[in-house]
């Protein structure tokens, strides 16, 4: 599955906004933004491939072999994927937000305004989610391995089989497999 | 016909080779023709499982066509024979069936055309102990 490499939660910074004076100007509106540094998240799917042959009491075939690396790159795409619907747009609004200057100009206190940028951030609702259909997904016999389980082109296991004086338990392969010897 | 998966015991130690046996059996008082190809497993699925989708147990086409098929006389038997040496432990199901007809498109219990199904093996789980 995707792993969140690195999770730093934003830091929430504000100040109080000012009243009017005495002619009823120079109101200003609280504002609130996000400190410089925090609000970051680094994700990363990666997988270990198969040797072509010998894997124990498995014997895998080249076909099989690529047909396996064609199987972690779906789950790779699908992290991807996961990612730019969850976690890019949440990025964005960090982005956006960071520092003083791009702060949220709202409510009258700090905290009214602190308060509404968390809303606006949503940073546990979006990390949340990814996680959650990430898991959906990418888990052993999620949706991604359902799916490529059944397709037609996916590997079997053709049973034992002596390749090379060496017997195997399981020659993987996929259709239309080895001929019966 | 009547499939059954077959095995020694019901709980093993992880690292332990497990024999597991699917095997047609012809319930009637007529012959009949199977199709090597039609049949399918034993599948294990774990309970938990873990790394990519264990693949589907069938077997190799035979060079000639006609030897795909085997004449089942009245209460004669057809099947094989796996090992697994590598399942996690926890709870493994065993699936089996047979097709009608072979289909390219299969999942461990069942294809993924539910009418293609001539005969199904009440599923076996086993226990594999650390």
């Amino acid at each position: 599955m995707g792993t969140i490499q690195q999770l730093v939660a934003p830091v929430y910074e504000g100040r109080d906004g000012q009243p009017a004076n005495a002619q009823g100007q120079g109101a200003k509106p609280a504002k609130a933004w996000i400190k410089p540094g925090t609000g970051k998240i680094k994700v990363k799917r990666s997988y270990k491939g198969v040797v072509v042959g010998a894997n124990g009491s498995y014997y895998i075939t080249r076909r099989a072999m690529r047909r396996i690396d064609v199987h972690e790159e779906k789950h790779v795409s699908s992290t991807k994927s996961i990612y730019r619907t969850h976690l890019k747009p949440l990025e964005r609004r960090v982005s956006q937000r960071r520092g003083r200057r791009s702060g949220l100009s709202a409510g009258n206190t700090r905290d009214e305004a602190i308060a509404q940028l968390r809303t606006e951030i949503d940073w546990n609702g979006a990390i949340t989610s990814f996680a959650n259909e990430d898991t959906t997904e990418n888990i052993p016999m999620g949706t991604v391995d359902t799916i490529e389980l059944a397709q037609a082109d996916f590997y079997f296991d053709y049973g034992p089989r002596t390749v090379k004086g060496t017997d195997y338990a399981h020659y993987v392969d996929t259709p239309p497999g080895p001929s019966g010897s | 016909m009547k499939l059954t998966i077959e095995v020694e015991k019901r709980q093993w130690r992880a690292g332990e080779l497990v024999r597991v046996r699917l095997v047609a059996l012809n319930d009637s008082y007529q012959p009949v023709s199977l199709d090597r190809r039609a049949l399918v497993g034993p599948n294990p699925v774990p309970a938990r499982p873990t790394g990519g989708p264990l693949p589907i147990s069938v077997e190799p086409r035979a060079r000639k066509a006609q030897e795909n098929h085997i004449l089942l006389n009245p209460w004669c038997f057809y099947g094989r024979e796996r090992t697994f040496d590598t399942l996690p432990p926890g709870e493994v199901t065993f699936h089996g069936y047979l097709l009608r007809r072979v289909e390219p498109s299969l999942m461990p219990a069942a294809p993924h055309d539910s009418e293609a199904t001539l005969a199904v093996a009440e599923p076996v789980t086993l226990t594999i102990l650390p």
